[in-house]
């Protein structure tokens, strides 16, 4: 029976993929339209984007920002600005293993704070796509949708 | 079952044993900092001996450079998680473009213009600092992007914005790198006793 319990603590760990927080004080019922600036690497950006656009919001991929494209941002109706980043690596003295850490960080268009965070960090490369799925699945969603 | 106890109990204390030290300037009223912003911490690669470089590296000096791009992408990811932590810790943390329309270099010294402006937006204060990766003892691999690394070590700094004076240092000597989250939460922890009493 012990044994059970500590095997079930075990999985428990290994079941924790993801890392994410919310700022509380956001109504994110206002978020619709957010702008994706491209990533270090484009299969996680085409990931993440796919990911929003199925969560129910309206996605616009940018190449970079600048503080002139922010105004350009807000004229378009964009409510969040959504960066992310990359980190792959690899080990190859036994065999090979490739792992990625994916973090996500979205900034309230008006006054540039953080409002959502979400990180997974040294997870199978394989299982990107999902990673990335459930730490999009953390934002909260809008009213009226899905 | 002994063997299970003696896992079980290695794996408690290797979750325990982050290390921080940190100092907090005494005469510092931190429940005034609610604004902050968070530059991209410098990226290190750091090298315990010449020994223990692995002697297949074609040169350390391209490993090195081969390596630049790995180390900034763990630097991101690192600064990333610090940001995170410092919202659950119910600071407002700006979006670093926004800094860089006020600051010239993010990594050196800030002029006095400079600090006037990002007082002027709203910033309370400024955190920066770096973090070094510690190649295993296998050492580098010669082979472009690629480096093996599972330890790292982080060091961080806060500016009042308002005064421009040093208020808060924390390093951490190392851990590994899965353990950037909680790595993030311990130090930024350093700061909360003080915000939450209202000092």
């Amino acid at each position: 029976m012990k044994k059970f319990v500590v095997g079930l603590v075990f999985l428990a760990l290994g079941c924790v993929q993801v890392n994410s927080y919310v700022k509380p004080d956001v109504d994110f019922s206002k978020i619709k339209k957010i702008a994706v600036v491209k990533f270090n690497s484009q299969v996680a950006t085409d990931i993440t984007i796919l990911a929003l656009i199925q969560r129910g919001f309206n996605v616009v991929e940018k190449e970079k920002l600048s503080e002139s494209g922010k105004q350009s941002l807000q004229n378009e109706g964009i409510d969040a600005i959504l960066y992310g980043s990359t980190e792959e690596s690899r080990e190859t003295f036994i065999r090979e293993v490739a792992e990625v850490s994916v973090s996500l960080r979205m900034y309230d268009s008006i006054n540039d704070k953080l409002i959502w965070s979400a990180n997974s960090i040294k997870k199978d490369l394989s299982e990107i796509n999902k990673n990335i799925r459930m730490m999009v699945d953390t934002i909260p969603k809008k009213e009226g949708i899905l | 079952m002994k063997k299970m106890f003696v896992l079980g109990l290695l794996l408690l204390l290797s979750f325990g044993c982050i290390r921080v030290q940190s100092y907090v300037k005494p005469d510092v009223n931190f429940s005034t900092i609610k604004k902050v912003a968070i530059v991209k911490l410098g990226p290190q690669i750091a090298v315990k001996s010449e020994s223990s470089i692995k002697s297949d590296v074609k040169s350390e000096k391209s490993a090195f450079e081969g390596s630049a791009s790995v180390v900034n992408d763990f630097s991101q990811i690192i600064t990333d998680a610090i940001s995170m932590a410092l919202m659950q810790r119910g600071f407002d943390v700006i979006q670093r473009s926004h800094l860089k329309d006020l600051v010239q270099n993010e990594q050196s010294d800030l002029t006095e213009a400079e600090r006037k402006a990002l007082v002027s937006s709203g910033i309370d204060a400024i955190i920066y600092g770096n973090v070094s990766i510690f190649p295993d003892s296998s050492g580098f691999l010669g082979l472009g992007q690629i480096i093996i690394f599972s330890k790292f070590s982080l060091s961080l700094k806060m500016m009042d914005a308002r005064t421009g004076k040093l208020i808060w240092s924390a390093n951490m000597l190392e851990a590994d790198r899965e353990e950037i989250n909680k790595v993030a939460m311990k130090v930024i922890d350093t700061i909360s006793p003080r915000r939450e009493a209202g000092q």
